[in-house]
Parts: C-alpha cells; structure tokens; sequence
C-alpha cells in the first residue's frame, strides 16, 4: 500500500470529487422554515459533483422535505429547481444523516437518507453561466423544522475560466 | 477548505473535465442556426469528448429552430455524420440555456437546457476523429423550416486526447 502525504490525498480527493465547500452548521428554525435560503454562492459556470446537507445535530420530529434550486442575479434567472421535493423527510434527523442532490436529469427528487452515513452519489450537473452571479439555495416544505443544525457541502470543479463557489454560511 | 493557487485548481478541473476550449460568439442574426452546418471546433487525431454544449449568451427570438452536432474528416475523407440528433425547438432560447450533447449513443438527440443556468452533465462519453487525421466538429441546423433571426451562442469542449498528440481547437 502506498503511503502517501495528507496534502497528496487531499489532492487525489479534489482531482477526483472537485473542490470542496462547507457551510457551517446552520440552525434549522432558522434554515428549514419554509422560505427560500441560499447556501452557496456561485461565480462563473461550474460542474457540481457532489451537493449535500448533513445533520450535525438532532432535527425536530417534524416531516421536512428539502429540495435545491439555483438562482442568478447575472444574468437575472428566477430561482429554479434543481430537485424536486426530497423523497423521505428530515424529521428527528440523527447526525450523520444526508439530504442529497441525485443530479442527472433536472429536477430529480433530493433523497433523504434512511439511516444515517449512508447516501446515494450525485450524478454531475452543470450549474451557473460564463460570467453568471447565482447562488444555490434550499427550500424547505411540509412542515419547518424546531432544532437541530445542518451542513450544507458542495464539490465542484470550475467549468469557465475563474469559475468558484463560496459558502454564503 | 482547501485553498489552492488558480494553475492549481485550472489543472483539477482539466484532470476531470479534460481540456476545455471555447469558441467566441456566434451570433445568430448571420452565422449560426440558418438551415446549414457551422464548423466550431477542429479536431486533430482521435479525442473522447468529455463534454460539448452550447451556451445562449443573448436571448434567442422566436423561431422554430433545432440543433445537432455532427463530425466530417477531411484526411482521411469522411463526409458529414450526426453526433446526435436534431434537438428540440430553440426558439425563444433564454441567456444560460444550454444545447448539450449527451453522447454516448450516436443517435441520441441533443438536449436543451429545461432552465437557465442548470444543466445535467453529460451522461455519455463519445469518440471522435481517425489518428493522425484532421477533421470538424459542426453545428448543424439543416433539421427544421426555420432560421433563428437574432441570438448568440458560445460553444464549449472539454475532451482529452485518445491517439499520440491528439487535440481540438476552436474555429471561430
């Protein structure tokens, strides 16, 4: 087995998943109240690979679904879905457990994990124009959330020159 | 987070994405989407196409038009063959929206973005040229009863080389 340096591995991970982005836990009374609310700001176009929320302590018993959507303010493009309403709900949400953009064709269902630490992948989505401000965003329905906080992570890989994203928590 | 230097993070993209390169505008009002094939790109030697999409950098006007990419090889000679086949409808095609190749399947039809802005990656992968041959990527409009008066189109390919020296370059 090879033993390769930490910064070695860090760069297999960003070669193979794309650069990765957290939020900070975010408080789900506040993030998962129904009202749109966005996470990651997005700079130029970029290839998502992955895009997922991950509960880092216990949500309320409540049935949240959770999809994703993207917005832009250059040039001006109302907010649409990049997912449907999630199919499972976050409700008493353990840590460890993920909501996840599936990707693929547009507006597939976000997925709820069952348990927690196990999740399905995402099949890419390209996301933002040549030159585009947008931000990615979440919007919650069915019921709001009581408790609890989520992380919100993103890897991507820039698809027009200079294209980034950073955490809007 | 990870904060890396640019050159660092153009060579992540690139090892996933292969190279990218980019065409400028099209502009609709004389170049592109009037009932013929436009070369975009050129391809020397054998290229698998990672990715292949137009993106509207102007808004489109109404009118009927569809959309396809195809391949011709001038050495050795191989004459015009669909990519893809025709897409749907462009008319109206908003700033962002995308005309992708899905690859894969030779006659797989060419999709439009159903939202500005977001776009399902590829799904499939194709191979295109002869080693050690020359030939052209187009964009063919030759499908549908209409040309489109007024919009633009930027294209991009990201691809990686397949035979010795293999590489694309953008036509306009």
């Amino acid at each position: 087995m090879k033993n390769y340096s930490q910064s070695t591995q860090d760069l297999v991970s960003d070669v193979r998943n794309g650069i990765e982005v957290e939020t900070t836990a975010m408080a789900n009374a506040t993030y998962m109240a129904q009202t749109q609310q966005e996470i990651f700001n997005v700079f130029g176009r970029i290839k998502v690979n992955i895009l997922y929320g991950e509960a880092v302590t216990d949500g309320s018993a409540n049935a949240t679904t959770l999809k994703f959507n993207f917005t832009s303010t250059t040039p001006v493009i109302a907010v649409a879905n990049m997912t449907a309403a999630s199919v499972g709900v976050w409700t008493s949400a353990v840590p460890g457990t993920r909501v996840v953009c599936l990707g693929g064709a547009v507006a597939t269902a976000a997925l709820v994990d069952a348990g927690p630490g196990i999740s399905g992948a995402m099949t890419p989505m390209i996301i933002g124009t040549v030159g585009g401000i947008g931000t990615i965003g979440i919007l919650t329905a069915a019921a709001s959330q009581a408790s609890g906080t989520t992380k919100f992570v993103i890897d991507y890989v820039p698809l027009s020159d200079g294209a980034y994203v950073t955490a809007a928590h | 987070m990870r904060n890396y230097a640019n050159s660092t993070v153009e060579v992540i993209e690139a090892m996933q994405n292969g190279l990218r390169v980019e065409t400028g505008i099209a502009v609709c009002t004389t170049t592109i989407f009037k009932q013929t094939s436009v070369p975009i790109f050129n391809v020397y030697g054998v290229i698998r196409i990672e990715a292949l999409f137009g993106e509207a950098t102007t808004v489109f006007s109404a009118d009927a038009a569809v959309g396809r990419y195809t391949f011709t090889s001038t050495t050795p000679v191989i004459a015009e063959a669909n990519m893809s086949v025709d897409s749907g409808s462009v008319s109206g095609l908003t700033k962002g929206s995308r005309l992708t190749l899905q690859g894969d399947l030779v006659g797989t039809a060419t999709v439009i973005t159903a939202t500005a802005g977001i776009s399902l990656w590829p799904l499939g992968k194709m191979i295109v040229g002869v080693n050690g041959g020359i030939g052209k990527i187009s964009l063919n409009n030759d499908g549908a009863a209409a040309t489109v008066a007024t919009g633009a189109m930027q294209f991009v390919l990201c691809y990686t080389p397949l035979s010795d020296g293999a590489y694309a370059t953008k036509i306009f």
